[in-house]
């Protein structure tokens, strides 16, 4: 048996509004974006799916939309915003690029990890420097190995550094 | 060398002042904290500890003298 229905409700279902995303997809397929501050009630709408049993024993799952409302008593950021936790600003008033953000935070990357693979690379000289010429080949070619993975993710950075 | 998560008093979700900590400057009793992406928080205390391989910092509230 499938129906539809909208309706105000609340549910005792248990489905997180906690820990999410600006953007999140729910049973029925439905995403949402939304903003929120710590401390304050909502009302969105979405649409999902609650598997049920009635009184004949039957059990079904219908997909549905409902609206309901939710109080926040925390901080956290929305909208794919890694900003800090103490963050005042109600997203809409900041000027943070998230996609700004990932493209520094992969750059730092890979310039670390390059910097990691020089570190390997000498650690490698200093077990040649103490006779173990084996394990010296063996870090070379990890450095190697890491060095592609590095450049793998150069070529992504450089593809999300062109302007969208 | 990584990048840092700076908490407040002690290492708890809740107490999170800023991620990919990049700089971290000690003034007058000031500890300022800056991201990847430039922006900067200032915490009144002084460092309590810096796991440097698990990119955690630790500010605390300066102890009374």
């Amino acid at each position: 048996m499938d129906h539809d229905h909208d309706y105000m409700h609340e549910h005792g279902i248990p489905h997180d509004h906690h820990n999410h995303d600006a953007a999140h997809p729910h049973m029925g397929g439905a995403d949402h974006e939304h903003s929120h501050d710590g401390g304050h009630s909502h009302a969105h709408a979405h649409e999902h799916s609650h598997p049920h049993t009635h009184a004949d024993g039957v059990t079904h799952t219908h997909p549905h939309e409902h609206v309901h409302e939710h109080p926040h008593g925390h901080d956290h950021a929305h909208g794919g915003c890694p900003g800090a936790a103490g963050c005042n600003s109600d997203c809409r008033s900041c000027d943070m690029d998230p996609r700004a953000e990932i493209v520094a935070l992969m750059q730092y990357m890979v310039n670390h990890n390059a910097a990691h693979a020089n570190e390997l690379a000498q650690l490698a000289g200093r077990l040649k420097e103490v006779g173990d010429a084996t394990a010296c080949e063996q870090v070379m070619q990890a450095v190697s190995d890491f060095e592609k993975g590095n450049m793998r993710l150069s070529t992504v950075l450089a593809a999300l550094n062109v302007p969208k | 060398m990584c990048l840092s998560t700076v908490y407040k008093i002690e290492k708890r979700p809740e107490n999170e002042v800023l991620k990919n900590v990049m700089l971290i400057e000690c003034a007058d009793g000031v500890v300022t904290l800056t991201d990847i992406m430039g922006r900067e928080e200032k915490i009144e205390g002084e460092i309590a500890s810096a796991d440097l391989t698990g990119g955690t910092v630790v500010v605390r509230p300066r102890a009374c003298a």
